[in-house]
């Protein structure tokens, strides 16, 4: 499945990057685990070994050397996830200084989100934003370049607004203004992308209604977010 | 022997190994229950839309079962082999403090109690998860009373740990026997030692952070719904306790994988000279991590990158032990009877857990993690897979020793495969669900979440369905099993050196001594403690008994479900606890404690174990108290951003009052000193009469306090007032509580005092209670200028 915004694409990839660590990782622990488990399972005529533990006595072993060994390589191996991380971290935090960019006001409730729009326009249950546009650059005036801006905050408990399959999320504080962006790439409704259905989502639990408090995302052309913008509708 | 009726011996016991087993009996009984909560919700998840639960049945279950399974079970479970085996693995005859560690038993089942009542309470139980997020836990959105309760009974757990903690390390650190060096200490003992450190040090925070949510929901202050304080002000409060509490809960199962690896494979720990500080670094890193549970909140940029650093580091530690674990295999000669089966189990899925830990330290992958089931897999193959899982390899290894029968292995092999089968069907697809919120109740076909939510429930019921052959196994092996030998491992610890089950005193031939050839008994010397027939221990019973920490336990349970559910159940509690502490009162203070052999204390042999308790008991209050000044920075730093002036000094508070108590205090502590001094000189008269004086001052200061609260709330500065005003009720009212609490101790002091045949005999009360005077003083010299003057 492609992805649907850079913000999912680069997670995505991130994501893989850590995988093929862990597989690497963790496939070596195992493998010598699993090797000694074998190697050393008690088989007859193999004497006790010299040093068994008996009550009392726990002989002295081991290498120190091994856990400096072992330091070295998890911190270069951090130190490559961790440069990948604050990359994207930069990206995902820092919304582009694009003047082409939609703000919406996100207000989370008990159980619902509200969208508001530079106009003053309001929806709940929907999110309505345009389309990509790579021809909206920021020397253009008058058009939408598909950054979306999401000042998040909340006007009761403590919820969370994420969208999964753009991989954003930001936590919906009350008294806080907590900022979250992203561009998405293919036009739709939930009718046409089956992604968008419910695409909006609480992830921290508020009450009763937790499970239910979602908004469908709308991807709109340039036209029909304009006719959506001036009317309301 | 004493021929005590079973009742009596199990209600009244301070043996050490009794109450070991109590814990033991009573966390397998939260097990089950927490268990069958999770079966519930697990139930209503399998298909999409199912109506089995209500959301709000579904929402209270999913907050018990954590915080059962989190603080009644886990820890429990670790404490009560910790009762059993860490005394006898040091070599020791008891706890330091044998009643006191009947009392935290007690007091921990009270709270346990009285965390299920409160399902009945009326509107049911705390259902805001078990990280209890503000707003959402203040009265405006959860008025139930049960939620209340569950806090006051997280307050009494908090209690008995605490209590317990110094036990433990007074017991660790003074009694251990000749020989017996910190370093030759089994590993599952220096697990313990961190755990009790871990503990001592978050569980503190805790209560302080419940103290402002109960100041909240009880009194109407507004800390965490007021924009000043509010959700991130609880956020760094519970983390601050929540992280360290990880490791509270894997250090002890953690300990027991090791120990087994080793004494099932034939060879030595490798390097258990690295894993020891190893453990230690760990244990301070874990109060570094606690924002990564908070990356989504907004907070700074450079905040995020420092805490994603620090979650990268601690897993260093943890990956030179666990790669020691699997070196101490090499080269030995593997037997995999069902405690090692448990304990290989445990490594294997903690390595998971821990690997999966490292994806959760990125800050840029929390976008896609915060909140969903990737975090419920990885916390479950950490805490469960690890921590769990290592407990029960416990219970099998130490079973033919505590009841000196063998278990059938064959049942307990099918366990393991049919748990690590269930194990990993129910945690391991929760991964793949990376998309789906925690905690919702329902979701849609459409999100095609169906098919693995379906597997994940029949994972559970495996999972839950295999401890039902451990039950039956262990119940009956109990009884019918074949006699064990009395080392059937070839285990080190000393436990393995005694008969299954131990007697009374655990050494039937005398103390033991430690030496690196190995452990020799020497037979009691009068001096030692013992008693001259050479046996190690009195007549059954005679030492190990006293009627009132389970009295003092009810009172006090039931005192605070009467705080909520009515006065008459108040009054009541308050009585028995009365009634209880004027009872125990009467005892000697050193009880019928059971007196150490002479053995390694280093590095606290100048130390009475009375002293050193109190001393690590004021290491716990340091934390709560420093929890306290850290919320109150926290809310001034963050009062300008929403717009709140906060009040000047000399604007609400009357300087020159707050002075004059100052001194008040102050002076009485320098009579303490001098009580002290005529104490320790003999003089009858100068005792009691600085004794007075402390008790006169001390009464005054709270007059004062009571004068000057009085004043306050007329002028208006009310505990609804502001943060401001909250935090200054808070802070002098806990530190007003320290005071009256050190008031009723020395009412006992001076009875003592006034009882003892010579002031000799009183300076170490004396001595003991100074101590504690001596950091209620210190925490206003704080306390003063922060509310005053700055």
């Amino acid at each position: 499945m492609p992805a649907l915004a850079p913000s999912a694409e680069q997670w995505q990839s991130l994501f893989t990057l850590y995988i093929i660590a862990a597989v690497i990782v963790a496939g070596a622990v195992f493998g010598i685990f699993f090797y000694f488990l074998v190697r050393y399972r008690r088989k007859p005529g193999v004497p006790e070994p010299k040093d068994a533990p008996r009550v009392g006595v726990m002989a002295d072993r081991g290498n120190p050397a091994l856990a400096a060994i072992l330091t070295a390589l998890l911190v270069a191996l951090f130190f490559g996830l961790t440069l990948n991380t604050f990359a994207l971290n930069a990206f995902l935090q820092n919304p582009p200084n694009d003047p082409n960019a939609l703000y919406v006001d996100v207000i989370g409730f008990q159980w619902g989100w509200r969208f508001v729009y530079p106009n003053g326009h309001q929806i709940i249950g929907t999110l309505k934003v345009p389309v990509a546009n790579s021809t909206c650059t920021s020397s253009v005036r008058g058009c939408w370049s598909g950054t979306v801006i999401l000042n998040i905050t909340s006007a009761d408990v403590f919820h969370s607004f994420g969208i999964a399959i753009f991989k954003i999320k930001r936590d919906a504080i009350p008294g806080r203004v907590n900022q979250a962006w992203f561009l998405a790439d293919k036009v739709g409704i939930p009718d046409t992308v089956p992604q968008y259905l419910e695409a909006i989502r609480c992830y921290e639990l508020c009450g009763t209604g937790h499970a239910l408090m979602f908004a469908d995302l709308w991807v709109l052309s340039q036209d029909n977010f304009l006719s959506f913008y001036t009317t309301g509708a | 022997m004493v021929d005590w009726h079973p009742l009596k011996r199990w209600l009244f016991t301070t043996n050490h190994k009794d109450v070991g087993i109590l814990y033991l009996f009573t966390s397998l009984y939260f097990f089950v229950a927490a268990g069958l909560l999770a079966l519930t919700f697990r139930t209503q998840l399998a298909v999409p839309s199912n109506t089995f639960l209500q959301p709000d049945e579904y929402n209270q279950a999913v907050t018990t079962h954590g915080l059962l399974m989190l603080l009644w079970v886990l820890t429990p479970l670790g404490a009560a082999f910790a009762n059993y085996f860490v005394p006898i693995q040091i070599g020791a005859r008891d706890m330091a403090f044998p009643r006191l560690n009947a009392l935290s038993y007690w007091v921990y089942l009270a709270s346990g109690l009285l965390a299920l009542s409160s399902f009945f309470a009326g509107g049911g139980t705390a259902d805001w998860g078990w990280t209890t997020y503000a707003p959402l836990n203040s009265t405006e959105f959860s008025p139930a009373v049960g939620g209340s309760m569950m806090g006051l009974a997280l307050m009494l757990l908090m209690a008995s740990s605490i209590v317990s903690t110094v036990n433990f390390l007074v017991t660790i650190f003074r009694l251990r026997a000749p020989g017996m060096s910190l370093m030759r200490l089994p590993l599952f003992t220096w697990c313990w030692i961190f755990t009790s450190l871990l503990m001592l040090w978050a569980f503190p925070s805790f209560v302080s952070a419940l103290s402002l949510l109960v100041a909240d929901r009880a009194f109407g202050t507004v800390f965490f719904t007021s924009t000043q304080g509010g959700p991130l002000l609880w956020g760094h409060m519970f983390w601050f306790f929540g992280h360290p509490e990880v490791y509270v809960l894997l250090l002890p199962g953690f300990g027991i994988v090791g120990d087994l690896l080793s004494t099932f494979s034939r060879r030595p720990l490798y390097a258990k000279k690295i894993i020891i500080p190893c453990l230690a670094i760990a244990s301070i890193l874990s109060f570094t991590v606690w924002a990564h549970h908070m990356f989504m909140t907004g907070i700074s940029q450079s905040l995020l990158e420092a805490f994603n650093i620090t979650t990268e580091l601690i897993s260093i530690p943890f990956a030179i032990i666990v790669v020691a674990y699997i070196f101490t295999l090499s080269g030995g000669r593997i037997r995999f009877a069902t405690p090692m089966l448990f304990a290989v189990g445990s490594l294997g899925l903690f390595i998971i857990g821990g690997v999966t830990g490292v994806f959760n330290s990125s800050v840029a992958l929390d976008t896609g993690f915060r909140g969903t089931f990737w975090v419920v897999g990885h916390f479950h193959y950490t805490i469960v897979g690890g921590g769990l899982t290592g407990l029960f390899a416990g219970l099998y290894y130490w079973f033919p020793k505590i009841t000196g029968r063998m278990y059938s292995e064959r049942l307990g092999k099918v366990h393991f495969v049919i748990y690590m089968i269930g194990f990993n069907l129910l945690y391991f697809p929760m991964h793949l669900l990376y998309d789906m919120p925690r905690r919702i109740f329902t979701y849609d076909a459409i999100s095609g979440w169906g098919p693995i939510n379906l597997i994940i429930t029949i994972g559970a019921f495996i999972f839950g369905f295999s401890q039902l052959i451990m039950f039956a196994n262990l119940l009956w092996s109990a009884r019918r099993g074949p006699e064990a030998n009395q080392d059937p491992w070839g285990g080190y610890s000393l436990e393995w050196g005694v008969p299954s089950p131990p007697p009374e005193f655990n050494f039937p031939e005398g103390v033991p001594v430690v030496s690196a050839t190995g452990v020799t008994y020497r037979p009691v010397a009068l001096a030692d403690g013992g008693h001259a027939n050479g046996s190690y221990g009195a007549e059954y019973g005679e030492e190990h008994w006293s009627r009132w920490p389970i009295v003092v336990a009810a009172g006090a349970g039931i005192a605070l479900w009467g705080l909520l559910m009515g006065l008459p159940a108040l009054l009541l509690g308050t009585g028995i606890l009365t009634a209880a502490f004027v009872g125990w009162g009467h005892e000697s203070l050193r009880g019928r404690e059971v007196i150490e052999a002479i053995g390694e204390k280093w590095p606290f042999d100048r130390l009475e174990n009375v002293s050193l308790g109190m001393w690590i008991f004021i290491f716990g209050e340091i934390a709560f108290f420093g929890t306290l000044f850290g919320a109150y920075v926290f809310l001034r730093m963050n009062s300008p951003l929403t717009g709140f002036v906060w009040p000047r000094p000399g604007e609400v508070h009357n300087i020159f009052w707050g002075g004059f108590n100052t001194i008040i205090l102050l002076t009485s502590g320098l009579t303490m000193v001098f009580a002290l001094t005529f104490a320790r000189r003999g003089s009858y008269r100068g005792l009691q009469g600085s004794l007075v004086a402390t008790f006169a001052l001390g009464a005054f200061f709270m007059v004062n306090k009571a004068f000057e609260w009085h004043e306050l709330f007329a002028s208006g500065f009310t505990f609804s007032t502001s943060t401001a005003s909250g935090i200054y009720y808070v802070l002098t009212g806990v530190h007003g509580a320290h005071v009256i609490a050190g008031l009723v101790a020395l009412t006992y002091v001076m009875v003592k005092a006034l009882k003892a045949s010579s002031t000799t005999q009183a300076s170490g009360a004396v001595e003991i209670f100074g101590i504690y005077w001596g950091m209620v003083d210190a925490v206003w010299v704080f306390l003063f200028p922060l509310l005053y003057l700055l």
